[in-house]
């Protein structure tokens, strides 16, 4: 296995059984993060981050597939590899009742780590000052700035944060966000997930976004959006006609609250040429760049539609055909009624 | 080793250890109280009340002690005659005793192993409920999980859990016991019953303790245990209360024969060095059911080897769950 590969997952499976039945969570998942930077684990909500994160660190046991940290053999191997990874999972779980450099002591001296570098941890992270107060009194920020530097107790080669700026306030994510940025310029590999992709797009180096535990893309920021095409948003006076006679010279329109969404990177003149030649007047004309979230939206939401899949070879499951409930809506606008613009499920290089 | 020193350190500091130090200090004054109070010498109305009554019971022995001597004889004859048993009806312990009026008080050394014998049960519920909170609280809050992420080998991380609450449950029984013994001879000192500590009174106390001793680890190892597998400290908990009321108590009263393999048979012939338990035994006869209670002996080694036999069986579960468990 390559050494420049922090985390490699191939046909990862997990399927978790409780008295409520049972969930797929994970669908043979192949995952790669290189080396170095900060890559980002981006899937909507309950798409199964978490439960990926969980299975690299040994916490729960995949049905089947395997995975590797840094070469390493997961979970076989985990204790070697171990001491090269520090992960918060979900949110920073300590124990309440102590204090916090009481808690990072017991984990310096869980792992042998001189008490020594207690104090370094939480200097380096700001937290000398309120170190002897209980944990529980701490704010979720404080928290997770002590769940850091728990896992700076072991100098880890590989930092997996799952969704930390979960609930922090924009301070508090500009913090977690400038952490991350050093922590991969230290030369650390830094794993972030999310299902907030404007958070992620900052900082990433690399992106897989995933969707019902399968990959759907991945690759440099650059990449994943530079696939995608940008579009361009139009102010009309009668928004539904000028649809109509933009559909029908061949664009993908949809509408945009009281705008138009003219997508599949269409030329500026073309638009205001053909509209005029109906007698409609543009009062606005914006190019919009294709970020990581419309690209995510458009990704996840395919999925969602997706016809049946067969993605997983492995797993006729006839007892539940359709273990996944829809995905619910991956971000807070949304998308407006469908007319006849049904996105075409993309992946990797799939530009036309 | 040195996750099981991890392990003793963080229960040391947990405060929920504090707590069960101070429940079970309050419990030792309370029963020190309770011991004091019984041993008090009579005052002077009561010796004045004794005496009248005895000499009551004196005065009716006198005026009619003949003919309730002949009633006695002449019942325990006829009953001789029907069963054709040897039968003793007692009647030449009828005359009033003056002991009978003047109750003799138990002096130190003739009670103290009953006593820390008896307070057993309290300093183990304790210990379990210690042990149990200890990994159970620690599961709920997830903090087990972040531990996961830095010591991944699940077995090696049980056992120092379980160790661990055996190790603190040392010291939390032995001050306990320490401060229940110091209370029960100032309580008999103050009274002026300090007595009865002949050497062999103190081997009795010595080994009585040193037994509660070695049960209280148990305890923390199998409520520890309890506290992993079943995750929640009121479902560990519960689990203990059930088992007493439904198997200790029905099923042990329904099943006579269960006795023997009962937690407290078991406990109670660990802690007093051996135990009795009776089971009636009937025989039919041409005149009918004769039934009698008879006595059975439950040894040390019985008692023990069955506890640690039980204690080996949870561990091992625990540790199979465990392995393969899912830490979410
Ligand atoms: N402990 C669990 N028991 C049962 N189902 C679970 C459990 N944890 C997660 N799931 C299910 O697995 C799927 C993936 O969850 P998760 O990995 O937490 O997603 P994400 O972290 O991407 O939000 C979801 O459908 C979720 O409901
Ligand atoms: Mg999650």
């Amino acid at each position: 296995m390559p050494a420049d590969v922090a985390v490699e997952t191939r046909a990862l499976r997990k399927t978790y059984s409780s008295l409520k039945g049972r969930q797929v969570a994970v669908v043979g998942l192949d995952l790669d993060v290189p080396t170095g930077g900060v890559h980002g684990f981006l899937g909507p909500n309950g798409s199964g981050k978490t439960t990926t994160i969980r299975m690299l660190l040994g916490l729960i046991r995949p049905d089947s597939g395997s995975m590797s940290l840094f070469g390493h053999e997961v979970p076989k191997r985990l204790p070697e590899v171990i001491g090269r990874v520090g992960a918060i999972v979900e949110s920073p779980k300590l124990f309440p009742a102590f204090s916090g450099r009481r808690n990072l002591v017991l984990l310096a001296d869980a792992i042998g780590a001189p008490r020594s570098r207690v104090d370094e941890v939480l200097d380096e992270t700001g937290l000398t000052d309120r170190a002897g107060d209980r944990y529980s009194s701490y704010s979720l920020g404080m928290k997770q700035r002590l769940a850091i530097a728990a896992t700076l107790l072991k100098s880890p080669d590989l930092l997996i944060f799952d969704e930390p700026t979960n609930g922090l306030d924009p301070a508090g994510i500009h913090e977690i966000r400038r952490t991350m940025r050093r922590l991969a310029d230290e030369g650390r590999t830094v794993l972030v997930s999310s299902h907030i992709l404007a958070e992620v797009e900052q900082v990433a180096d690399t992106v897989s976004i995933i969707g019902r535990g399968r990959l759907l893309a991945s690759g440099t920021v650059a990449d994943v959006i530079g696939d995608r095409t940008a579009a361009v948003r139009v102010g009309v006076a009668e928004p539904e006609r000028a649809a109509a006679a933009l559909h029908a010279a061949g664009l993908q329109v949809r509408p945009d609250g009281a705008h138009l969404l003219v997508e599949g990177e269409p030329a500026a003149a073309r638009i205001t040429y053909l509209l005029a030649q109906q007698g409609l007047w543009v009062h606005e004309l914006t190019p919009v760049r294709a970020g990581l979230e419309s690209v995510f939206l458009e990704l996840t939401r395919a999925d969602t539609l997706g016809a049946p899949d067969g993605a997983s070879p492995s797993a006729p499951d006839g007892a539940s055909p359709q273990p996944h409930a829809p995905a619910p809506p991956a971000a807070p606008s949304p998308p407006g009624p469908d007319d006849g613009t049904t996105p075409s499920r993309r992946t990797r290089g799939g530009a036309r | 080793m040195r996750l099981l020193g991890v392990e003793v350190r963080r229960l040391l500091a947990r405060r929920m250890l504090l707590a069960a130090a101070l429940a079970g200090v309050a419990a030792v004054v309370l029963i020190t109280l309770g011991i004091w109070s019984s041993t008090r010498p009579l005052t002077q109305t009561q010796l004045d009340a004794a005496e009248r009554a005895y000499q009551a019971e004196v005065e009716r022995w006198e005026a009619d002690g003949d003919e309730m001597l002949a009633d006695c004889e002449e019942a325990e004859a006829a009953e001789r005659d029907l069963t054709g048993d040897d039968v003793d009806f007692g009647c030449d312990q009828m005359e009033p005793q003056r002991q009978w009026f003047f109750p003799e008080r138990p002096a130190f050394g003739d009670v103290a192993a009953d006593v820390l014998a008896t307070s057993s049960v309290l300093l183990l519920v304790l210990v379990l409920v210690v042990g149990v909170s200890a990994t159970a609280a620690e599961i709920s809050t997830g903090a087990l999980g972040t531990w996961l992420t830095f010591v991944p080998q699940r077995l090696r991380v049980l056992a120092s859990k379980l160790a661990s609450a055996g190790v603190v449950a040392l010291p939390l029984v032995a001050g306990l016991l320490v401060l229940l013994l110091a209370g029960l001879w100032v309580a008999h000192a103050v009274n002026g019953a300090a007595g009865g500590t002949d050497a062999e009174a103190w081997r009795d106390i010595a080994g009585t303790a040193l037994r509660i001793l070695a049960l209280g680890a148990l305890a923390g190892v199998v409520g520890a245990a309890l506290g992993v597998l079943l995750r929640h400290t009121a479902a560990a908990l519960g689990l203990l209360v059930g088992w007493a009321l439904v198997v200790e108590s029905i099923v042990a009263g329904l099943v006579p024969a269960l006795q023997p393999w009962l937690l407290r048979t078991s406990v109670a012939a660990w802690v007093q060095d051996g135990t009795t338990y009776w089971t009636t035994e009937c025989t039919v006869t041409a005149d009918g059911t004769s039934c009698q209670g008879v006595e059975h002996h439950v040894s040390l080694t019985h008692g023990s080897l069955w506890l640690l036999a039980l204690t080996v069986v949870l561990v091992l579960l625990t540790g199979a769950v465990f392995r393969r468990r899912d830490v979410v």
